[in-house]
C-alpha cells in the first residue's frame, strides 16, 4: 500500500531548505568578494607586509591539502621568506571555490523555489541539475589541481624539505557529478510525464 | 490531431454554460475550456463519463474523428 505523501510537510521542508540555500548563496558571494580583495591586496601591497616574521606569533598555521598542518609559531623561518605568493594562491583557491559554491547554491535555491510553488517537474530544473553535475565533474579535476598548486606554493615558499605534492582526480566528486547528470535526465523524463498529465483532463 | 471536440455543439443544444458544466462535472473551467477548444492531449474515462452523464449524450456526440492526410503515429516521433 502506497504511503500518502504529506505535501504540507514537504512544502515546509522545501521552504526551510530554500532559506538555508539562500544564506549559503549570499555567503558564497561574500566569499568571492573577500577572496578577490585578498588577492588584490597580495598583489598591490609591498612585500614587507608578507614577511614570515609577522606570522611566527599568534598561532598562525597553514593547512597543507587538508592532510597536515604547518604551525608557523615556533618555526625557525627567516624573515627573508615572503608569504605573498601563498596568500595570493590561497585567495585564488578561495575565489574558485566560491564561484563553484555560488553556482551550486543558486541552482539549488531556484530548484527549491519551484518545489515550494509545487511545480518541481519543469525543464529548467533539469538544466539546473545538469549545471550542478557539470560543476562537480569539472571540480573533480580543477579543485584537486588548485589544492595541489597551493600546497606546492606553501612547500616551496617555506622550503619544507623531503615533501612533494601529488595531484589527481577526486573520484567521489566525479562520480557524484555523473550521478547528478543521470538524475537530470530522469528529471527531464519527469517533465515530459508532468506535461502529459497536465494536458489530460 | 484528428480528434475534434463537438462539446460546444452539445452544450449549445442542452443550453448549459461552461461554468455550470465544469461545476457539475468537477473539473476546472480552464480544463473544460481546453477540452472544448481541442487543446488537450487526452481525456480520462471518468471525465468522459461525467460529461456524458451531465449532457445526457454519447461519447461519439462530443468526439469526432476526421481523417487527416499525412498524419503520422505520434509514437513514431519518439
Amino acid at each position: 500500500m502506497l504511503k500518502q505523501m504529506n505535501l504540507d510537510k514537504m512544502n515546509k521542508s522545501a521552504k526551510a531548505l530554500k532559506t538555508v540555500m539562500s544564506v549559503f548563496y549570499i555567503a558564497a558571494i561574500i566569499g568571492m568578494v573577500i577572496s578577490l580583495i585578498i588577492a588584490v591586496c597580495s598583489v598591490v601591497l609591498p612585500d614587507s607586509y608578507f614577511s614570515a616574521e609577522h606570522f611566527k606569533n599568534g598561532g598562525f598555521s597553514l593547512d597543507v591539502n587538508g592532510m597536515f598542518r604547518y604551525d608557523m609559531s615556533g618555526s625557525d623561518l627567516s624573515g627573508d621568506i615572503n608569504m605573498k605568493g601563498i596568500f595570493a594562491g590561497i585567495a585564488f583557491a578561495a575565489f574558485m571555490y566560491s564561484i563553484a559554491l555560488f553556482v551550486i547554491f543558486k541552482e539549488l535555491r531556484d530548484i527549491l523555489a519551484t518545489v515550494v510553488q509545487k511545480e518541481p517537474f519543469n525543464e529548467n530544473n533539469a538544466d539546473r541539475l545538469t549545471r550542478i553535475g557539470g560543476v562537480f565533474i569539472v571540480g573533480s579535476v580543477l579543485f584537486n589541481f588548485i589544492n595541489s598548486l597551493v600546497a606546492g606554493l606553501i612547500i616551496s615558499t617555506l622550503k619544507i624539505k623531503y615533501i612533494d605534492v601529488i595531484a589527481g582526480i577526486n573520484i567521489s566528486m566525479l562520480l557524484a557529478g555523473f550521478l547528478i547528470i543521470i538524475l537530470a535526465g530522469i528529471f527531464k523524463y519527469g517533465c515530459y510525464l508532468q506535461k502529459e498529465h497536465d494536458e489530460t483532463v | 490531431m484528428a480528434i475534434i471536440s463537438r462539446l460546444d455543439r452539445v452544450m449549445a443544444d442542452r443550453k448549459i454554460s461552461l461554468n455550470d458544466l465544469s461545476e457539475k462535472v468537477g473539473i476546472s473551467l480552464a480544463n473544460l475550456s481546453n477540452l472544448k477548444t481541442g487543446k488537450v492531449k487526452a481525456i480520462r474515462f471518468s471525465t468522459l463519463n461525467a460529461i456524458c452523464r451531465e449532457l445526457q449524450c454519447q461519447p461519439g456526440d462530443i468526439l469526432e474523428y476526421k481523417f487527416v492526410e499525412g498524419e503520422t503515429n505520434s509514437e513514431d516521433e519518439y
